[in-house]
């Protein structure tokens, strides 16, 4: 390249603000399956495991959350939070846990063939205590503090799920093989969080420097799955 | 009378134990009734618990078979790998379902669903069979199969309880879905598990009858289930809890509670087991329930119970006999005998017990009335003096009473005693007669004015007079005395009434002759008489008698004479007049009945 241009390019790079990096990576899980819980609704019998094939085991990642968390020293502009859509399924929900930024919008729509009635726990303001029809749906903000809320279904016991509200805009969520990615990271320093069903998984939280360039990470999962209280 | 009471303390000792013991005996017999009840409910329900449970088991074998159909893994297998299902698919699956659910032998599920790896339903037989396409995961038994466990639930869903078991799906290595099958508790189901238990049951869920085996529906039911879900007891320990009382209409029944297990029992699903309450055994209820048979000879000891009461009834008649009514005759006769006079006393030493003291209290009240006619007579003498024929000792005889002496003080006496001596000493408003005086009367006679004699003619000399019945010379009063020189100290002024003046008064006290209480011109006569003689003896004594009056005296005489002859044994008054203190004095002197 002619140094007069390598000096322009530099003068350029100089010159403009420097551009948000991409996050991604993959999780790496521990050898054990997260324990099944006890079986939930016992009814006459015991429930048993099927002759022909070994149970499946828990599938922890519909339950997990990464987290970038920013650094004391990281100066960025929040950008506006967004609207997030909630499928509900029937008898479940797409996601067992769904994060959405602090005043961000959940919109949870209807494709079962029931109509429960959905009520936060704890928070009987949130929703308005109504039948969610089939097809339906409903809007809300989950509040301005972080945090998880339980969604729920009082005449169906089954019906569970949980929105974390995140106090930083960048976090995604694994796909089945436990790939994830962040785009549009500021540049700066970041702290990477796991969330696992209830809360944060007590593991040391690695802290990257987000450049222009994409930031691998393959985050390493404990064992036994714990949870900072 | 004693041993009649004991026999009666007997006999209502023994009705008491007796009414005791027939009210007691139900209680024993109601409380192994109800705990009678209690068990076979504990039973039934316990019954019910192994009934659903062997129930459960056949449904999760019913649905491991059904998951291990070949075409049900391939139709799960092709509707996992679509993105969608479609129509074709599902009504393909639904087709294969249905056929399935009619291959089983024995009880046949009232549906199957076909669920993909995704938790999709594929199809739907025998329930909602339109509808597919829709994620049932989540429900705790389909997450449950979809992991690879066979297991069942209960499920409440459109107002009905629905057993259900699910299987997993599993094709070669992999899951490719799930199975549920399921039948809805209904009235035939109920029915089928009370059949050899004799009771009934009813299931609940939200709070709504689901199923019955009958149309009773009872009251306190959701009071019940409310009390036992907020006291976080074992649901497992339900059908041992205490049988609580319910009603239906006027109908009492004893259930007993317990909650049913699965999904469904966040819903509030339980069951109940009720039988008819008992009546409750009191003794009415006891002898309402006995029957014929129960009073035959055979079951029950009749002679027994005749030959006590003959017994009973016999020792209390002899008792009654022995101790009252012979007893009560004999003192009745004793008493005929003593009213007829025939005794004096009654033979009290005859008599014992309750019936000796009446006599003996007869006995006391006659010696008393004889004490106090003695005491009534020796009164009678002291105040009047010994009567004519009197005697002294006792028989009756009347003195005379100075009407002008000091009046006594009155004593307690129930009756005044008459008096039978007037001084009219005073002729203004006559004293009141004391006639209780208990001073004999002391009769003198004030010394004679000179020359009074000569103006008193002497009465005749006394004639002998028999005697009054009943009374003696001795002691007896001398009759009323003749006016003479020789007895200046008893006036010979008899006031005896009569028409010839003294002699004719000294005729009739010579006689002895009671003043009879006839017509009052008899008496009006003699009472004159009287007066006459009693204002000339006045005068003779020097005594003025301007406020001596007929009427007055009369009326003295005629109230003297009333009250001795309320006397017992006064037929007759007789007065005469004398002198006594140098003054005036009258003397009645009662006639004493023969």
């Amino acid at each position: 390249m002619h140094p007069r241009s390598l000096c322009a390019v530099a003068v350029l790079c100089m010159a403009a603000p420097a551009a948000a990096g991409t996050v991604s990576g993959k999780l790496e899980l521990p050898p054990g399956a997260p324990d099944r819980p006890p079986p939930r609704g016992k009814a006459f019998v015991d429930r048993t495991p099927n002759p022909l094939a070994p149970v499946r085991p828990v599938n922890p990642l519909p339950a997990i959350v990464i987290s970038l968390e920013p650094a004391p020293t990281t100066q960025f502009s929040s950008p506006p939070p967004q609207a997030v859509s909630w499928d509900l399924l029937g008898e479940s929900f797409a996601r067992p846990v769904l994060p959405v930024r602090i005043g961000g919008e959940v919109r949870i729509r209807n494709k079962g063939r029931s109509s429960p009635v959905l009520v936060a726990a704890g928070k009987p303001s949130l929703l308005i205590k109504k039948p969610l029809n089939p097809t339906a749906e409903i809007t809300f903000i989950p509040g301005t503090e972080a945090g998880p809320i339980e969604i729920l279904d009082e005449s169906s016991p089954h019906l569970k799920g949980r929105i974390v509200v995140m106090a930083s805009p960048f976090f995604a969520t694994p796909n089945a093989k436990g790939e994830w990615e962040i785009p549009n990271v500021p540049p700066g320093e970041w702290v990477v969080k796991v969330w696992y069903d209830t809360g944060w998984l007590d593991r040391p939280d690695e802290q990257i420097t987000v450049g222009e360039r994409r930031t691998e990470l393959t985050l390493k999962l404990p064992a036994r799955w714990p949870v900072k209280p | 009378m004693f041993w009649s009471k004991i026999w009666l303390f007997i006999v209502a000792a023994a009705a008491a134990i007796a009414i005791t013991v027939a009210l007691l005996l139900p209680r024993p017999a109601q409380r192994a009734r109800v705990d009678e009840e209690r068990q076979r409910l504990v039973v039934a329900c316990d019954v019910v618990g192994i009934q659903m449970r062997d129930s459960a088991r056949v449904q999760v074998d019913v649905a491991g078979a059904f998951a291990r159909q070949p075409a049900v893994e391939l139709a799960l297998e092709k509707a996992s790998a679509a993105e969608s299902i479609s129509e074709k698919d599902a009504k393909d699956a639904r087709e294969l379902a249905a056929d399935t659910i009619a291959e089983v032998k024995g009880t046949r599920p009232d549906f199957a669903i076909l669920i993909d790896a995704r938790g999709r339903v594929v199809a739907r037989a025998g329930i909602d069979e339109r509808e597919y396409g829709d994620t049932i995961a989540g429900r705790w038994l389909v997450d449950d199969a979809l992991a690879g466990y066979l297991r069942d639930d209960l499920w409440h869903a459109d107002n009905r309880l629905w057993r259900v078991a699910a299987s997993p799906v599993i094709k070669g290595p992999t899951y490719v879905g799930a199975v549920v099958v399921g039948n809805a508790i209904t009235k035939e189901y109920a029915e089928g598990l009370m059949r050899p238990l004799g009771a009934k049951i009813a299931f609940y869920a939200d709070g709504q009858n689901v199923a019955a085996s009958s149309t009773i529906t009872m009251d306190k039911v959701h009071d019940v289930h409310a009390k036992l879900a907020a006291s976080g007891a074992d649901p497992a320990a339900d059908c041992k809890a205490q049988p609580f009382m319910g009603r239906s209409g006027k109908e009492e029944y004893t259930a007993v509670l317990a909650r049913l297990p699965g999904e469904a029992e966040t819903r509030g699903a339980f069951f109940t087991v009720f039988i008819e309450r008992s009546r409750t055994l009191g003794l009415g209820a006891t002898l309402d329930a006995v029957t014929k048979d129960d009073l035959s000879f055979s079951n029950f000891p009749w002679p027994l119970v005749a030959l006590g009461f003959l017994a009973a009834l016999g020792v209390g008649l002899a008792l009654m006999i022995l101790e009252a009514d012979r007893p009560v005759r004999k003192l009745a006769a004793d008493s005929v005998q003593l009213a007829r006079a025939q005794i004096e006393r009654l033979p009290e030493e005859q008599h014992r017990g309750r019936f000796g003291s009446i006599a003996r209290s007869i006995n006391i009240q006659i010696d008393k009335l004889a004490r106090e006619a003695r005491a009534a007579r020796r009164d009678l003498d002291q105040l009047l003096g010994p009567g004519e024929g009197d005697g002294g000792g006792g028989g009756g005889g009347l003195g005379t009473l100075d009407l002008g002496g000091p009046v006594p003080a009155r004593p307690e006496m129930s009756r005044p005693a008459p008096s039978a001596e007037f001084r009219f000493s005073d002729p203004l408003p006559a004293p009141d007669l004391d006639l209780s005086s208990s001073q004999p009367a002391r009769v003198t006679a004030p010394p004679l004015p000179a020359g009074a004699s000569g103006a008193i003619p002497r009465p005749p000399p006394p004639r002998p007079k028999p005697p009054l019945p009943g009374t003696s010379s001795a002691g007896t009063p001398p009759p009323a005395p003749m006016p003479s020189a020789s007895n200046p100290q008893i006036s010979p002024a008899l006031v005896m009434a009569a028409p010839g003046g003294l002699s004719g008064l000294h005729e009739l006290l010579t006689a002895e002759e009671p003043v009879p209480d006839v017509g009052s011109a008899e008496e009006e006569a003699s009472f004159r008489a009287v007066f006459n003689e009693f204002v000339e003896l006045k005068k003779r004594c020097g005594e003025p008698t301007a406020g001596l009056t007929y009427p007055k005296f009369s009326d003295k005489l005629r109230k003297n004479r009333d009250d001795l002859m309320a006397k017992p044994g006064c037929v007759g008054v007789k007065f005469s007049v004398y002198v006594k203190d140098g003054k005036a004095a009258l003397k009645a002197t009662p006639v004493k009945q023969a």
